[in-house]
This record gives structure tokens, sequence and C-alpha cells, in this order.
């Protein structure tokens, strides 16, 4: 059985942020950039430009006139969130050749289930006046990259994990604890920081699960906490749960929805959450 | 129910809920208008992708009997550990239900579920 010793080396050995992030943080932190240098570094990443063009032509964004260049999409969308967009297209399109066997999750069910939490999350986000929701998008897209991580190292011992969690109800994260000694936010906490990820980002993947962080109000984990639970619930992908935990009642309180905001939302989320799954995992 | 769809699913007949507006925020097409194919061959050249159009709630509750409706419910109460507690989560349960009756296909096990009920009566 490996130990926490080895998850900990696998964090070391586990692949780094894609380059254009690092690019772009980098041309971002200098106060004197332009657009034009900015639209040049992601216009060399050919293969994310028409995923992105297509993601920020999406009904989510709400713009009248269509978005037909990287320039146009900084413009509409403002450069944060066009970031946010790429490190999700290129953390998906990096792990998602990473075969995983357990207990049938393939990669598709896991990305399919991230994306579903991104959108959702987004939505939950605009709809508390939320500005900053490329970042619940993102967080979504990330929140189970601990879990990734073990999927990917710890192939053969993770079918104990979801043994304990089918015959024994325990939740994946205390049946990880009680195989790994370590649960997946945790370890996806150490892999966001060697990431040196935002600190919303290493909130929301560390936190996700109770919705609240340190049991401090943290909107942007409320609405990622609650959005992983109705992804599950409706069907799209899968992390390997086949039981939807329940919210955390504190959680609802913050986020303060409109008593029927999933009645009158569900149709939206759903046609969305297909529309983002076939533009990121899509073969163009 | 407004439902935003991409041009290419407009359905001859479909009421555009929300109205097709320029840069300008000048009217080109006005909401309730029934859409032709004319108007989806309009917006291809305006370069609008998606439009805003009026669903029929077939997929409010009542257009399920109450069998199905609890059946469904019910499946959708087993992959819970929980019972819901606040009017959210009751509308979340409700909404998911209703989801779940609106693509029966995506959930073969439900959809067993429903047709054996059907046969027994």
């Amino acid at each position: 059985m490996k130990t926490l010793d080895t998850i900990v080396d696998s964090i070391r050995e586990f692949p780094t942020l894609p380059s254009i992030y690092l690019q772009l943080n980098e041309a971002m932190s200098n106060p004197d950039v332009n657009i034009n240098y900015i639209t040049k570094i992601i216009e060399n990443d050919t293969a994310s430009v028409s995923k992105l063009l297509k993601l920020a032509n999406s009904p989510i964004f709400g713009f009248r006139n269509r978005v037909s260049s990287v320039h146009q999409s900084i413009i509409y969308l403002g450069i944060e969130e066009v970031k946010n967009l790429l490190l999700s297209l290129k953390i998906i399109s990096v792990f998602h050749n990473h075969t995983t066997n357990i207990n049938l999750i393939t990669p598709k069910d896991f990305w399919e289930h991230s994306i579903a939490t991104g959108v959702i999350a987004r939505f939950i986000g605009s709809s508390i006046g939320i500005s900053n929701s490329g970042t619940l998008f993102l967080g979504g897209i990330l929140h189970n990259i601990g879990r990734l991580m073990f999927y990917i190292t710890l192939q053969n011992e993770y079918g104990k994990v979801i043994e304990l969690h089918i015959n024994e109800k325990y939740s994946l994260n205390d049946a990880e604890r009680k195989v790994f000694g370590i649960s997946s936010p945790i370890a996806g906490e150490m892999l966001a920081q060697k990431w040196k990820l935002p600190i919303q980002l290493i909130d929301i993947i560390k936190y996700h699960n109770h919705g609240t962080s340190n049991d401090k109000i943290n909107l942007n984990v409320a609405a990622v906490h609650i959005a992983d639970i109705v992804a599950i619930l409706l069907g799209f992908g899968s992390d390997g749960r086949k039981f939807v935990q329940q919210p955390n009642k504190i959680v609802w309180e913050q986020l303060n929805l409109n008593e029927e905001f999933f009645t009158s939302n569900i149709n939206k989320f759903a046609s969305e959450i297909q529309d983002h799954i076939s533009i990121i995992l899509g073969s163009d | 129910m407004n439902k935003i769809i991409p041009i290419g699913k407009i359905e001859e007949g479909m009421i555009l809920s929300e109205p097709i507006l320029n840069q300008f925020s000048q009217i080109l097409i006005p909401s309730g208008v029934l859409l032709t194919d004319f108007h989806k061959t309009m917006l291809a050249r305006w370069h609008i992708t998606y439009v805003s159009v009026i669903i029929e709630d077939s997929d409010e509750v009542s257009a399920y009997s109450e069998d199905d409706y609890q059946i469904a419910y019910n499946y959708v109460l087993s992959k819970l550990l929980w019972v819901p507690s606040f009017a959210i989560e009751n509308d979340l349960l409700k909404a998911t239900t209703i989801y779940y009756l609106n693509n029966k296909n995506k959930f073969p096990e439900l959809k067993e579920l429903l047709n054996l009920v059907k046969e027994e009566k």
C-alpha cells in the first residue's frame, strides 16, 4: 500500500501548469503590457483558439455580437476570464489522455462532471451577483483535481476506496482518508500550491466538500459545493460517487437562492452543460 | 418557459421570447414573433447564433401522471443518503425529478421502472 509519502512524491512528479498560463500571468504582471502582446501569446496556441472562441460565443456570456477573434474575446470577456477559460481547456487536454479504469470511471466521465460543476457554479455565482464567475467555472473544472491525481497514481488501490463507499456508505473523502491517510481535497490543495494557483482556487479545491472555508463564509466555495452536488444528481459524468451528500445547511443560508432557483433554471443548466461538454471534449 | 437555443435548432412555429437587437439596440425581430425558416436565414446572415424561445411547459409536473412523478421522485431520493429539509432542497429534488422524467433515455433504470409499472396496470 502506498503511503502518504508516495502521494507527496507523486504530487512532486505531477505535470506542471501549461506554459501558456504562466506566460499570461507573467505578461499580466507587467503594468505596461498591451492587448496585442497578450493576443499574440494566445494565438500561438492554435489548438485552443477555436474552442476558446466557441466558448466565448456561448449564451452564458450573452453577447449579441459574434466574438470572432482572440482580440475581441479579450475585449468582450476581459483578460481574466479568457485566461481562466484557457487554463480550463489546457488542463483538460493535458489530463484527458491519462487513462483510468477504476470502477468504470473514464476520463470522459470525470471531465463531464467537472465541466457540469463549473457551468452550474457560474450560474449560481451570477444569480447571487458574484462578479468573478470565471473563477467559479475554473474552480468547477479543478475542484476534484486531487481525486484525479489519486485515480492516475493509485489506480489499483482506489478500488478499495470505492468498495468502502458502496458497501459501507463511507463518503469518498472518508474512504480516501481511511485507505490512504489523506483525502483528495487535501492532496488537491498540495498540488494547487505547487502550481501556485490563486488562493480563491485553492480554497475551492480544499473546501468544496464542506462548503465553507474554516467555517468562514466563502461564496466561491459555497457555489462550487452546491454545483458539485447538483452535477452528480443530474447525472453529468461521474467522479465515482454513487450517493449524493446533503448540502451544508450554512451554505444554503449564505447563498440565499430563490426558492424556485432549480425548477426555473434546470433546463438552462442542462443545455449549457451539454454545449460546454461538446465544445471542450469535442474533437475540434 | 424560456429556453436559449442555437439557431440550428429553431423549428417553424417556435415563439421568440426575447427580441433580437442590433448593436445599437434597435429591434430587428420583436419578441412574440412566430419563427419561420426565413427568420432562420436572416439570423444566420446577421451572425446571430442563439435565440431565446418559449418552450411549451411539457416538463411541468402536470405533464406526468402522479404515479410516474412519484416513482421518479423516489428514484432520485434513492441516490441520496438524506431527506430534503429546506424549501430550496425540495426545489432541487423537484427540478431533478422533472429533469429525469424529461430525459428518461439518460436514466435507463428509471425508464425500466416506469415501464414495469405501466405493464402491471
